[in-house]
């Protein structure tokens, strides 16, 4: 019903409803194929639109309201002030960025959303003066740096490319960002465990890799210390957000903020995702124009007392890249 | 020790010894930051923009008197000379930018729901609050705007909605969109389902709404449990009040996953310990938190929640401004969600926040 309706209001692509739904994507393949097979909405011209049949099944609708987002696009967050000028110092740091590797599941978060979630930090007091480790996640190191807030700032990856792409970074702006190639299956370096204020991830999102990420992420924190870290509903089943929240409680993480769609990934040219979902619809659609509908949810949590990772940090783990419901899963 | 370190270290022990809880440096950084924007705010002003627990915040207040930092005037706690050194001290630098004060919701409300707010406001001059029920109702346009956002996300159009207790009228709203498929308010109050009743047949309201009275200690009447889409609650602000009716809840939503329930929840009113236990118990009823928006909810001035602080006569009392504001939490059942108390009566006081007090320190 939730598709019948966003159609209601006029033809859409299969992209632009991706970006209006909350569900698994393969759920979303499933089900438009259902109303596609069923005859309530028919394909024309690259888009899909109702037919009369999916008229009446959606009945009467008695008042018209439709989500209008204000200014802030839903981030209680606007992106002016000084943080324009650092916007565009951002996007002029990554030009020369490495480009998304495939083997690593990196995708590139849109640069407007980077503030969005360095200013949200700083409204909780998470930026100036403060200690941030963030495992991946990169792109917010250069926003952090650019700010000129943090006390320090270290950017832990696997790959090794970032590295030499953040110290070009930190010539070229005067910048003291530091990169350590790391692995989050392996235990991590004993002097860097519970020396951080805060910390950020954009982690796999496999049962194992978010309790490698996570647990990685405690580890580093002091008593009292901050996470920040994204999960989409694209491809992260119900069941596993509850494990995810059943972690965070367990490793003693009071979650105070959990915002949706805060972080919306740039549609990439060529974008395996989005063949493996036009092969599996029961008609034609046409390429993504460009439309940005992977996003992610923010949390932000709160350790109460002392930090209690599930793995311990001086522990090995097995971390799987790429769980069931992943659309490059090949047994999609 | 640096003499930064010193200033703080003694503030947090005073802060400590008046509130009797542990205060951190991060806490005092933000009740200091609030001191930067506007040098003599009202308590109150610091509870609104901070998320500080109540005690936790008047302790570090009391601390800032007690050393100087602060001289009250009038209810407005003007900071002194040696209160601008402390604060150029220890509040790093910021980012000048609009931030979630200003977007609080974060959302455009449409014409057709601001009319509904007046109306709103009018019907609930007829409600008296009662105390002994612990009744607050959250103001005409927190409702409202509440309304909007669970429309927005699908939980109401075509649904069967159930109301947790509804001194803010929220059923009304919800019947005024025409949206729901159903409306069923559950009250302790007689009071409140009278006036539901009545509106939603004066306003010719065509949604079938009904109210009844029930006391939630009580397990919910089988011949209504399980029949819901979407539950809407604002408890009491106890972690035992805030269960009891999000198990409630449960019990009224249909045994399927994907159900979905609201729940007002608000940091200023529970120790962190408690927020801690309080999720610990809603993951372990199987449910999916899905949303947790700060400072969605605003409530009048009056709250009975202060009664279990000792507030210092400096204060300006009874708060005359909003402060007090609960953040939104969305909750969503799974396969094996279970309230934890199906079936059992709550024996005890819902609403007794001295407990949470002693119990979460």
């Amino acid at each position: 019903m939730e598709l019948l309706g966003l159609l209601e209001e006029g033809p859409k692509s299969v992209w632009e409803l991706l970006d209006s739904v909350h569900f698994l994507t393969r759920d979303f393949i499933d089900s438009l194929n259902r109303l596609y097979e069923k005859g309530l909405v028919e394909s024309e011209n690259g888009k899909v639109i109702l037919t009369c049949k999916g008229r009446l099944a959606l009945g009467e609708k008695p008042l018209n309201v439709k989500t209008k987002l204000c200014e802030c696009e839903g981030r209680c967050i606007a992106v002016d002030g000084e943080f324009k000028r650092i916007l565009e110092k951002y996007k002029k740091a990554i030009k020369a960025k490495p480009k998304e590797k495939a083997e690593y599941l990196q995708g590139f978060v849109k640069e407007e959303d980077m503030i969005s979630r360095v200013a949200m930090m700083d409204y909780y007091g998470d930026v100036a003066g403060k200690e941030i480790a963030l495992i991946g996640d990169w792109d917010l190191g250069i926003t952090l740096g650019l700010t000129d807030l943090p006390a320090k700032i270290l950017v832990l990856d696997i790959d090794e490319r970032l590295g030499e792409f953040i110290r070009k970074v930190n010539e070229e702006n005067g910048l003291q960002i530091g990169f350590m190639k790391y692995d989050v299956s392996d235990p991590l370096p004993k002097k860097l465990v519970g020396k951080f204020d805060v910390f950020s991830t954009q982690p796999l999102e496999s049962s194992t890799a978010l309790k490698a990420f996570l647990s990685r992420g405690v580890s580093l924190l002091k008593e009292d210390g901050v996470g920040y870290f994204g999960l989409s509903t694209s491809e992260v089943p119900l069941k596993r957000w509850l494990e995810v929240e059943r972690m965070m409680v367990g490793m003693n993480c009071a979650v105070t903020d959990l915002m949706r769609d805060f972080i919306t990934y740039k549609s990439l040219q060529d974008d395996e995702d989005e063949k493996v979902i036009a092969k599996n619809l029961s008609f034609k659609t046409e390429p993504n124009p460009g439309i940005d509908w992977y996003k992610s949810s923010l949390f932000r949590f709160q350790i109460i007392g002392k930090p209690n990772p599930l793995v311990k940090w001086d522990e090995k783990t097995d971390v799987e890249s790429l769980s069931e419901e992943d659309l490059l899963n090949p047994k999609f | 020790m640096t003499a930064e370190n010193e200033i703080v270290v003694e503030l947090l022990e005073d802060a400590r010894k008046f509130s009797e809880r542990h205060s951190t440096r991060d806490s005092l950084v933000r009740v200091l930051q609030v001191f930067k924007k506007n040098h003599s705010p009202k308590l109150w002003e610091i509870y609104e923009k901070t998320e500080e627990y109540l005690p936790s915040a008047l302790g570090i207040v009391m601390a800032m008197e007690k050393g100087g930092f602060i001289e009250p005037e009038n209810g407005f706690l003007k900071l002194t000379g040696k209160g601008k050194n402390l604060v150029d001290l220890v509040v790093p630098k910021a980012v000048d930018y609009r931030t979630m004060e200003d977007f609080r919701f974060g959302v455009k409300m449409p014409a057709e729901l601001k009319r509904i707010e007046g109306e709103i406001r009018r019907i609930s001059q007829e409600l008296i609050m009662k105390d002994e029920f612990d009744q607050a109702p959250i103001t005409a346009d927190s409702v409202v705007l509440k309304a909007y956002h669970m429309i927005s996300r699908g939980d109401i159009a075509g649904k069967s909605v159930v109301l947790l207790g509804d001194d803010d009228l929220m059923s009304i709203v919800l019947g005024l969109t025409s949206l729901p498929k159903e409306i069923l308010v559950i009250d302790i109050d007689k009071d409140v389902a009278g006036i539901v009743e009545k509106y939603s047949k004066k306003l010719g309201i065509k949604v079938p709404m009904r109210a009844v009275v029930h006391d939630f200690r009580k397990p919910i009447p089988k011949n209504i449990r399980g029949k819901f889409d979407t539950f809407v609650t604002q408890p009491p602000d106890t972690v035992l009040g805030m269960l009891l009716f999000v198990s409630r809840g449960v019990e009224l939503l249909k045994d399927e996953p994907g159900m979905v329930g609201y729940a007002g929840f608000t940091k200023t009113g529970c120790p962190q310990l408690g927020i801690l236990d309080f999720w610990e118990k809603i993951v372990g009823m199987k449910l999916v938190i899905s949303e947790v928006i700060p400072k969605f909810t605003v409530y009048p001035g009056i709250r009975t929640e202060i009664k279990e602080v000792e507030v210092p006569e400096f204060i300006d009392y009874p708060p005359k401004q909003f402060w007090y504001i609960s953040d939104l939490i969305r909750l969503k059942t799974t396969k094996r969600s279970k309230s934890m108390f199906e079936g059992k009566t709550f024996e005890g006081d819902i609403s007794d926040y001295r407990r949470d007090v002693l119990k979460y320190r």
